[in-house]
């Protein structure tokens, strides 16, 4: 690679506001137009005076920037600011404005707008105002409510995540198909996949024609969605799924011998364990076997695999079923800004749905015993409610908001059943339980502990937690740092880092595009599947390895590979059993941006796709903004030339000026990327032609950088202040959903800095974060008081 | 309430007043919002949700009780008691009109001019599974079990039916059609049904290989007949905190935050405006109010069939089912009548042979009981008007009492036990019939008929031969 820039240059940023973006795709052509014509006006009357910056920049800049260059709505997202000097503004600014066509203004244009712009807003000098973003008042997220909904239903909240580290499930296989007549075997099985033919799997069994497995445990769902549960056997079977009672599958009759696949669909918050049992029967049937399977969010049908089953036991917990609108992302990341009517409505179903669980189990949660008489169990209902509301507002409740909120219930020997339904649904539809920011306590410490947990696990703080608060041990700056480290060993924490990931690199979003089966026919949904646990465990392996380091997740050739993936990715090897960390095409591989994962979701059926590549690096990767296309224009494979490279058509089909202005970013990246065909296999040659995939990329401070492949363009990002940047906006905002910015004007920069110089430790990286969004003191009330002043 | 609710009242209402000025999104009249009373709505919360007219959450079919139908209502219920009669103290000696209710059946003498017994009824299916199962699971649907992996005390062993059950045929005829569409279109009652799925237990099926379970916990019933309308009090009865909490909070937040916050406060009225207007909808008469804390257990029977039987008329009341099944126990079913000073359990007594007197007297209590729960349901549905004047309920509804088995002892699933009580089918009441061994097809192939749906079968067509069966029309 070379590269006439400094490595590390922390001088240089780019403007940081991230605002929310509304659609240019309507307006911009027509701006373009005015601009243009605009351009010419000044254009011949340049050479005959001094050139008037102010002047200038009204005319070409001002509909885009804005008179005082803080942007203008639909248009330019970023205020004009930065650390250039006037010179470089200059050159920067001849290079590629204005957007549409750089070259209608010359060179003395450009350095006299550069002169205004520095002069007037762009450098730290001129820039007293305050950059500051505000914080937004937001709701809960819908992952939020109902991962926080499931800890305030559960009567110990810690066992559903802590799951011990031994796999598998625990077997009972008995010899006859009726419990209690015989002694059981037990063992731990690693999964449920077996096939015992004609045989009884019981040692010496007086008999083939019959016995019964149970097998028990919990199952882990690494995200939160909905999961398809399936249960294959020719015999009689129950599943049951974070229910002790209610099969989720009942094949218990069996239908002649004949094999059946039974199934079932529960959504699951991720990061938690879930109650699970299966149990079978064999009687006179000619055969058994049987199979748990599982279809988790985005995966195929597939065996569950050992690595997701505990022989643990797990206590059940409340899943809201509740359907929620999608979470406003308009800022770039998912939060709750959107107040709409199918929200509200969505947090009335979910109350009501939650209060009658709470009602049904009343006396598990408020541990209410046998010997209890009635005016115990009251007062135990009673003090659950207290607790409930409590933990719903986060602080002690007393004084009239428990009057409120639980009490009034209670009175005049209200029935039971009415006093603990009130009380969840108007704690559960209150503002201080939606939004986290909106707090009822003046305890800091409470505080500190609702932005943490939010921060790292995505739910309100459990009882630990506030345990912890009210022996006063989250107080100091080391303690946060202290409890942090201790909660990022919870599997909600990696929950919560997958989802940042996959939003990262927009793999949460739409599903996986087909592909032409011409290509291989054994790219089938199970190969996608497949590809995808590689993804995820390639990112695991890396952040929660010991040196969870950036840049090896940026650039390392191995990733895990199974028999499956290795035969449609040639690799050579024999007896691959489960996944393998193994090299692909010799070392020709490049972290994350080459996974093939990554490199077929940006590609079309039959063909690679370098815009849809150029454009998911420049966004997410580097953190180029890019403007809607002025027009869309359909890549249609039939309208060239056949003999054409994937190469030379998607540059003749954006040969056009008005397409320059982005495609001049986003060729070049996607082009580097041209070795990885639509499935991301790699290929030396095009047809007959050999791949050309060197190119030569100019940076935002208009340096040219030179790629000869994709392994050139991974040591860029690895190395790159402002991939680094980008990296650090796309996981702060996955984490406080809040903007950067609004934590203080320099945050983001100490956050780089402190990256750069920590060999790019992405865990400490997150710590770091976490511990300054927990430390925040801006609230929302503080805020206030600052406005009214 | 203080004057101070008074006050922050004044205010809601001029709350309500801009807000319909500025961004209402539901339109509503001043009258309307008038009726946001809050005097009303205390009252909803202190007297709880039994009292008041209930407004139903909009959008779901036929809540509420429809307008004057024009044909009249017909509707069928059938109930379960398993393990066979004592044939001798239950079937009349006499055929025709002129009969003499036996010992079992006394409880139903105030009926007897609305009563059919018929003898003479067999379930002729075969196959896979022992008399029980079959006799349970082929008792509505007239057509075999598939071979499957469970196994009885004799046979070989089975699976569930290969066929739907009757009263689900009825029931889908029925929603098939506007006039008769209700609701729920039919409703599966069940008294102390065992915790278990199998043959023995499962009596109606949607179709082949799909049994339908029978909901016994009364508790749920009334959350599946009336769920949303307690919910949606629940609901409204903390508003007042709500809104007034909204509030309090507002004054904490800053100028923009405040915005967003009467967002929300304007989503919360409109909830409040939604759930309000569907008041119109009316239920003719208000849920029952079920006695609490009933447990599911054996001696607790009696108070369950009488919620039970309670909950199934005011559903149909309610017009929200034609069709219902009320399911006693299973077939091997194992209640043990303490409370008629009967010490062992049913299933056990019934295998005694017909020369043991105690146990046959023990028999005859169990069946005398059961008798006794349908004169209930009977003496409810008689004691009922129809709401369009047309007479009692009973006279629109048809109860069909019936069982897996003819005897216990000996198993036999002939002369299935078949006591009919109400009218509305077009059957000639107050006889005793004795018929010479017909199938039971053909009994279900005179339901469907009664009901205006002609099947030319139904369950296996081999036992459909002669078609309806005429004696239970002509006198």
């Amino acid at each position: 690679m070379t590269s006439t820039r400094p490595l590390i240059k922390t001088m240089m940023r780019k403007p940081q506001l991230k605002a929310p973006v509304t659609s240019t795709r309507v307006w911009s052509g027509f701006f373009t137009a005015i601009v243009a014509m605009l351009c010419l006006l000044i254009n011949s009357q340049s050479s005959l005076a001094q050139v008037d910056g102010k002047a200038v920049y009204t005319t070409h800049c001002a509909s885009c920037h804005g008179e005082k260059g803080l942007g203008v709505e639909g248009k330019t997202a970023n205020p004009l600011i930065g650390t250039l000097d006037v010179d470089a503004l200059a050159q920067v600014i001849d290079e590629t404005m204005p957007e549409d066509d750089p070259d209608k203004c010359n060179a003395e244009e450009s350095k006299a707008v550069a002169k205004y712009v520095f002069e007037k807003f762009y450098s730290p000098q001129a820039r007293n105002i305050d950059v500051t973003a505000k914080r937004e008042l937001v709701h809960l997220t819908n992952t939020q409510y109902i991962a926080t909904l499931a800890d305030l239903l559960t009567p110990w909240p810690p066992s559903s995540t802590d799951w011990g580290t031994e796999r598998g499930l625990k077997a009972h296989y008995a010899a006859k198909r009726k419990t209690g007549k015989n002694g059981e075997e037990t063992q731990i099985d690693p999964n449920v996949d077996f096939d015992f033919k004609d045989q009884s799997p019981i040692k010496e069994p007086e008999t083939h024609e019959e016995f019964r497995i149970r097998w028990d445990g919990c199952v882990l769902a690494e995200e939160t969605g909905d999961y398809e549960f399936a249960v294959e056997s020719e015999n009689g079977f129950k599943l049951f799924v974070n229910n002790g009672e209610e099969p989720l599958i009942d094949g218990w009759v069996a239908e002649a011998g004949k094999k059946r696949e039974l199934s079932g669909v529960i959504r699951l918050v991720g990061g938690r364990a879930y109650f699970l049992k299966l149990e079978m029967f064999k009687f006179k049937d000619p055969s058994a076997s049987i199979a748990l399977k599982w279809k988790p969010p985005f995966k195929a049908m597939h065996v569950i695999p050992n690595s997701n089953l505990s022989p643990k036991w797990c206590p059940s917990v409340f899943i809201c079923q509740t359907k929620f609108p999608a979470d406003d992302s308009v800022s770039g990341y998912r939060r709750g800004l959107t107040i709409s009517n199918a929200w509200d409505s969505a947090t009335t179903s979910a109350a009501i749905e939650a209060a009658n669980y709470m009602w049904s189990n009343a006396n598990k949660l408020a541990d209410v015993k046998k010997e209890d008489d009635d005016a115990k169990r009251r007062e135990k209902i009673h003090k659950l409610c207290r607790d409930f509301a409590g933990r719903c507002l986060r602080m002690k409740l007393e004084g009239e908001l428990q009057q409120q909120y639980v009490d009034q219930f209670f009175e005049n020997n209200a029935p039971l059943e009415n006093a603990v339904k009130r009380t969840a649904i108007l704690c559960l539809k209150s503002p201080r339980f939606l939004y986290p920011d909106i707090t009822s306590t003046d305890d800091p410490g409470m505080k500190m502990a609702t932005r943490l947990s939010l921060a790292i696990w995505d739910c309100y703080p459990d009882n630990r937690l506030r345990d912890r608060v009210g022996w006063g041990g989250l107080k100091t700056e080391q303690q946060v740092r202290e409890v942090t480290l201790e909660m990022m060993k919870d599997p909600r924490a990696k929950t919560k880092f997958r989802e940042f990931t996959h939003h990262w690199l927009t793999l949460d979003e739409k599903p996986f595009p087909s592909k032409s089966e011409t290509l291989d026919k054994d790219f089938d949904s199970q190969a996608v599947s497949d590809l995808r646990t590689s993804l995820d465990m390639y990112v695991d392996q890396i952040v929660w390895g010991e040196q969870s380091d950036y840049r090896q997740l940026m650039t390392s050739a191995q990733y895990p590979v199974n028999a499956r993936l290795a035969k449609i990715y040639g690799v050579q090897k024999e007896d691959i059993k489960a996944f393998e960390q193994l090299s692909l095409d010799e070392g020709a591989r490049a972290g994350l941006l080459t996974h093939p994962y990554v490199m077929a979701a940006f590609a079309y059926q039959q063909e690679s796709s370098p815009i849809h590549r150029g454009v998911f690096v420049t966004r997410r990767l580097i953190n180029r903004e890019l403007r809607s296309p002025p027009e869309a224009n359909l890549f249609e494979d039939a309208h060239f030339d056949p003999d054409m490279t994937m190469r030379e058509k998607v540059s003749q089909m954006t040969s056009a000026a008005n397409c320059q202005t982005c495609h001049r970013i986003i060729n070049p990246l996607g082009f580097t990327l041209e070795n990885y065909d639509a499935l991301g296999r790699f290929r030396a040659n095009y047809d007959a032609k050999p791949v050309d995939a060197a190119t030569t990329y100019v940076d935002d401070d208009g340096q040219e950088v030179a790629f000869k492949n994709a392994r050139d363009l991974a040591q860029y990002i690895a190395q790159s202040p402002d991939a680094h940047g980008a990296f650090i906006d796309h996981l702060f905002h996955h984490t406080a959903k809040q903007p950067i910015n609004s934590y203080g004007n320099d945050l983001r920069e100490k956050l780089v800095l402190q990256f750069e110089n920590d060999n790019f430790h992405i865990r400490r990286l997150w710590l770091e974060m976490i511990v300054r969004i927990t430390m925040d003191n801006a609230s929302q009330n503080t805020q206030e008081v600052a406005h009214v002043q | 309430m203080s004057s101070d609710h008074e006050h922050s009242h004044d205010h809601e209402r001029d709350s309500h007043r801009s807000f319909r000025d500025v961004t209402s999104p539901s339109g509503l009249t001043t009258e309307k919002q008038g009726l946001l009373h809050r005097s009303r709505r205390e009252f909803l919360r202190d007297l709880g949700i039994s009292a008041f007219a209930f407004p139903l959450i909009a959008g779901l079919p036929s809540l509420g009780y429809c307008a004057t139908p024009v044909a009249p209502r017909k509707r069928m219920i059938i109930l379960f008691s398993p393990n066979g009669i004592v044939p001798k103290a239950y079937w009349p000696d006499q055929a025709g009109r002129d009969f003499t209710l036996k010992e079992i059946m006394k409880p139903l003498e105030p009926f007897k001019d609305k009563t059919l017994i018929v003898k003479g009824v067999c379930d002729k299916v075969q196959g896979d599974g022992d008399n029980h199962m079959r006799g349970m699971s082929c008792l509505l649907t007239g057509i075999e079990l598939l071979p499957g992996n469970i196994q009885g005390g004799s046979h070989t062993p089975a699976g569930w039916a290969s066929g739907l059950s009757i009263d689900q045929e009825i029931k889908g005829y029925l929603q098939s059609n506007d006039q008769t569409r209700t609701r729920f279109g039919s409703l599966e009652f069940g008294v102390n049904v065992p915790d278990k799925a199998d043959p023995w237990t499962r009596m109606v099926y949607a179709g082949r290989n799909k049994p339908i379970a029978p909901i016994d916990d009364p508790y749920a019933m009334f959350e599946k007949l009336y769920g949303q309308v307690k919910d949606q009090a629940a609901v409204i009865s903390i508003l007042d905190s709500l809104q007034s909490d909204l509030k309090k909070v507002r004054s904490t937040l800053s100028t923009e935050d405040r915005v967003k916050l009467d967002e929300h406060e304007a989503f919360v009225r409109h909830m409040e405006h939604e759930f309000k207007a569907a008041k119109d909808q009316k239920l003719r008469e208000p849920p029952l109010e079920l006695e609490a804390g009933i447990r599911e257990d054996n001696e607790n029977m009696p108070k369950l069939s009488k919620m039970q039987i309670d909950l199934m008329v005011n559903s149909f009341v309610n017009d929200m089912a034609r069709v219902a099944t009320l399911q006693y126990t299973c077939s091997v079913g194992q209640a043990r009548m303490s409370w008629l000073g009967v010490k062992e359990s049913h299933h056990t007594l019934s295998h005694e042979p017909g020369t043991n007197d105690e146990a046959q007297n023990d028999l005859i209590k169990i069946n005398t009981w059961y008798a006794e729960q349908m004169a209930y349901l009977a003496k409810k549905l008689a004691d009922t008007p129809e709401p369009d004047g047309s007479g009692s309920m009973l006279d629109h509804t048809t109860i069909i009492w019936t069982n897996e088995l003819g005897e216990g002892a000996s198993h036999t699933l002939n002369d299935i036990p078949l006591t009919i009580v109400g009218g509305g089918l077009g059957w000639e009441m107050g006889r005793s019939l004795q018929l010479k061994s017909v199938t039971h097809n053909r009994l279900h192939m005179s339901i469907a008929h009664a009901f205006g749906h002609h099947v030319d079968h139904f369950g296996n067509p081999n036992f459909c031969g002669e078609g309806v069966l005429p004696e239970l029309t002509t006198a």
